[in-house]
């Protein structure tokens, strides 16, 4: 099949044929990394479920213009970011949409706790759920492009490059904007961090 | 931080836990550092932090819920492909309409272009024509007032002429 070694892509071609069963097998697999990063980028865990699905129902629409030489994992990630941020936009024109969904991420387990309210004491042992709902935070307020890459560099489908086809920069670009997300989030978690 | 640190970093740290081997050439690469051992332990830890950040909770139903989202799709591409499809006798009405409709077409094209085409041998006959009458040589205007007296000589005398032809032979005996 056009000598593509991508599991993925061949699952694709399949889906490009009607395969329904080829297309399940690819939601699987990739349901929680694209409902992690919706989630991520959004800051709104409800909202990332329906835009998950969307992403995954695009795909299968859009199945037709799949090229093989593409990796699907790229072509995944790119189509869940553009969805991310034409809702980033659609909210921005409609600030009260937004707020009601901050008011409905404080649902999140990350919004109620206490660390998120009032940060402990860097001399007060912090455990590390509370660390890593620091680090959660600390994500949420970094820019989306920083945060994009930090994310994703976690995926281990994505080389540095997918990664920078996704956002649409240089190679040497995307490694500075992980190397800067790193920075900003060592900065906000310095004190806890030697602990 | 220079450059083959940061690429060093990007191929070690950022997208998984270095093995020991990695740690050493971590070690010996990262030169502008100041406080290496410091500098490690923080971008381990957070390499580990980032690790552990929880899923977000997918719905059991997830899969399921979009795969029969999808399947609505090409049912309705389906739809429209069978509102398309005709039958043969159908087929053989809309060929035949369509080639009433082309001919038709050629037809009103064609006579268009021959009108067109006799309009333009007309006007340019005309024009022939026009540039001739409408541009008399210089002879022509000179003598005008000679041929414009010419055409206005006196009407014959028939009253005259039958006289004359009476007399003939008085005349000819001169």
């Amino acid at each position: 099949m056009l000598g593509n070694p991508d599991p993925d892509a061949q699952l694709m071609l399949l889906v490009k044929q009607g395969d329904i069963s080829a297309f399940e097998t690819l939601v699987e697999k990739y349901k929680q990394p694209i409902t992690n990063y919706v989630a991520r980028i959004l800051q709104d865990r409800d909202e990332a479920e329906d835009i998950a699905q969307n992403v995954f129902i695009q795909v299968f629409k859009t199945a037709r213009r799949y090229k093989a030489t593409a990796k699907f994992s790229t072509w995944l990630f790119t189509i869940a970011r553009n969805f991310c941020l034409n809702e980033i936009r659609r909210r921005s024109r409609r600030p009260a949409d937004s707020l009601e969904t901050t008011n409905q991420s404080q649902h999140t387990p990350a919004a109620n706790t206490s660390t998120s309210l009032n940060p402990p004491e860097p001399s007060k042992k912090i455990f590390d759920d509370e660390l890593i709902e620091l680090i959660d935070e600390a994500i949420a307020s970094l820019p989306e492009t920083q945060k994009t890459a930090l994310l994703l560099v976690r995926e281990e489908e994505l080389s540095y490059e997918d990664i920078a086809k996704i956002l649409g920069c240089s190679l040497s670009a995307t490694k500075s904007l992980i190397h800067r997300a790193r920075e900003s989030l060592k900065q906000k978690i310095k004190p806890y961090l030697n602990e | 931080m220079k450059k083959h640190e940061f690429n060093i970093l990007a191929k070690t740290v950022w997208k998984h836990t270095p093995s020991e081997t990695e740690l050493n050439e971590l070690n010996r690469a990262l030169d502008s550092v100041a406080d290496k051992e410091s500098f490690l332990k923080e971008e381990l830890r957070l390499n580990e932090l980032l690790g552990k950040l929880p899923d977000v909770s997918v719905p059991s139903n997830f899969t399921a819920r979009v795969v029969e989202a999808a399947a609505t799709q090409p049912a309705r591409r389906n739809k429209l492909i069978t509102a398309l499809t005709l039958s043969p006798l159908r087929r053989r009405r809309v060929t035949a309409f369509a080639a009433v409709i082309v001919a038709a077409i050629i037809g009103v094209t064609g006579w268009k272009a021959f009108e067109h085409m006799n309009r333009v041998e007309t006007a340019q006959s005309a024009a022939v024509f026009t540039e001739i009458a409408i541009e008399p040589d210089f002879e022509t205007i000179s003598n005008f007032e000679t041929i414009y007296d010419l055409s206005q000589a006196p009407e014959v005398d028939n009253e005259l002429l039958t006289a004359l032809s009476q007399t003939d032979t008085g005349y000819d005996s001169y």
